[in-house]
């Protein structure tokens, strides 16, 4: 079978592909709407194959579709059986949180499949963290766009350029400038 | 961290590691709004996140051991008898004149348990494994489970997709969407492999989701068969408005 919705969220293989296609241009309508309808069946798995609490699963399935989002956006995942690579993805996620935060034996974590739980927060501790969302939030949207289109989502510069109908060179630079006044905004705040 | 942010502040870091700090401070600022971003998004649903979206389904995972595997033959036993009283009573009910379609639906929900696979063999893979089990979750009325561990099939066959679909309708919570998702796709791409018998369950599964037209559409194509379920989808066909 070329097509299983069932197990895709109730995607075709060509509707997959317009949800990657629209997130690569910057539309999340698609990927909100599927993920939004689909969040409690994550979330009644967790609970019901790792004992999750209600609000860890909760927690931990918001996680595992940012993280789930950024594979789609690196090309990382492909169409056939989406629900189990993302429930696979949410409760190597969980068993990673409890190990942390739990203490569970690492033994029963799947290494292979664990490497999408992010580290401690990227190594900032909860201060930087707070002074990191304050100088964010005092950017302008196109500066946040851009950065998210380029260094999160890892977009080329010439695709964001041509789809701003811009040269290339005048995009790099501006991101340049927005990079600069994320760290003029972000050292404002904080001392080293 | 508090040294490499000291010296990417005063310009100390070369090009890769200033790259580096940047990525990570914008890696974490867009996860830190996306966070919140579907939070609103989730509130907006109508999703609380202190909120139990499980019924008591969850005990599900529990292992046998041989107390429970005695009382489960012993419940097996009773619910037999209670399935074959249920069914007369069915029996009855189907053939007063009264009933409406969904009525119809619900005894044949309720009355009739599409049989469950057998167990043939040792399983040999994760696979296999998680199917056997699916397979003991259905016979033993333990659909929530079912349907995980087929799901947890990267390829499930036509056979495992048609009784995924079934405990998608019979579980404790039916999701009828996913049914008749479920049956609809194997009628159309099952190459003929449980085709009448998904042919019925899509018709249940749209009557109770409001779709008549689609349940009637179906009904008709099972008649044509005149095989399985004929006389049934017929009295469900003369229901239909």
């Amino acid at each position: 079978m070329s097509d299983n919705p069932i197990q895709n969220f109730g995607l075709k293989a060509a509707e997959f592909a317009d949800l990657k296609a629209d997130l690569l241009r910057g539309d999340e309508t698609l990927f909100e709407h599927v993920f939004v309808k689909h969040f409690d069946d994550c979330r009644v798995y967790l609970i019901r194959n790792c004992s999750a609490q209600a609000d860890d699963a909760y927690d931990i399935t918001v996680e595992t579709i940012i993280a789930f989002r950024k594979r789609l956006l690196e090309n990382k995942v492909e169409y056939g059986n989406l629900r189990f690579y993302f429930t696979k993805m949410a409760k190597d996620s969980y068993l990673k949180w409890l190990e942390k935060n739990k203490r569970m034996p690492v033994s029963e974590l799947d290494v292979n499949e664990a490497d999408h739980a992010d580290e401690a927060e990227g190594g900032f501790d909860e201060d930087q963290l707070k002074v990191l969302d304050s100088a964010w939030t005092k950017m302008g949207e196109d500066c946040k766009n851009l950065l998210k289109s380029h260094v999160y989502d890892g977009l080329q510069l010439k695709i964001i350029a041509q789809s701003l109908n811009e040269a290339e060179a005048n995009i790099r630079k501006r991101k340049e400038r927005c990079m600069d006044k994320l760290k003029s905004y972000f050292f404002e705040i904080y001392t080293p | 961290m508090k040294d490499l942010l000291k010296k990417y502040q005063n310009n100390e870091l070369n090009a890769a590691d200033t790259e580096g700090v940047e990525k990570r401070l914008v890696e974490q600022a867009v996860e830190r709004e996306l966070r919140q971003k579907w939070n609103a998004l989730l509130k907006k649903q109508g999703i609380d996140r202190s909120a139990t979206p499980v019924s008591s389904a969850a005990n599900d995972a529990i292992q046998p051991t041989k107390m429970t595997a005695q009382r489960s033959t012993m419940r097996r036993f009773i619910m037999g008898i209670a399935a074959t009283l249920l069914l007369a009573v069915g029996f009855w009910w189907w053939n007063v004149d009264t009933k409406t379609a969904l009525d119809l639906t619900d005894i044949a929900l309720k009355n009739e348990r599409f049989a469950a696979p057998s167990v043939r063999m040792q399983p040999q893979n994760d696979d296999l494994k998680n199917w056997a089990d699916a397979k003991n979750a259905y016979r033993d009325g333990a659909f929530d489970k079912a349907v995980t561990l087929i799901e947890a099939i990267p390829t499930p066959t036509v056979e495992q997709q048609f009784y995924m679909s079934l405990s998608y309708l019979y579980a404790s919570k039916p999701d009828y969407a996913q049914a008749a998702l479920g049956f609809k796709n194997i009628i159309e791409n099952g190459q003929g492999n449980f085709e009448a018998e998904s042919q019925w369950f899509y018709a249940l599964s749209c009557i109770k989701l409001g779709q008549n037209d689609a349940a009637k559409q179906s009904l008709q194509t099972l008649l044509r068969g005149q095989t399985w379920k004929s006389k049934e989808a017929q009295a469900l066909l003369d229901k239909i408005k």
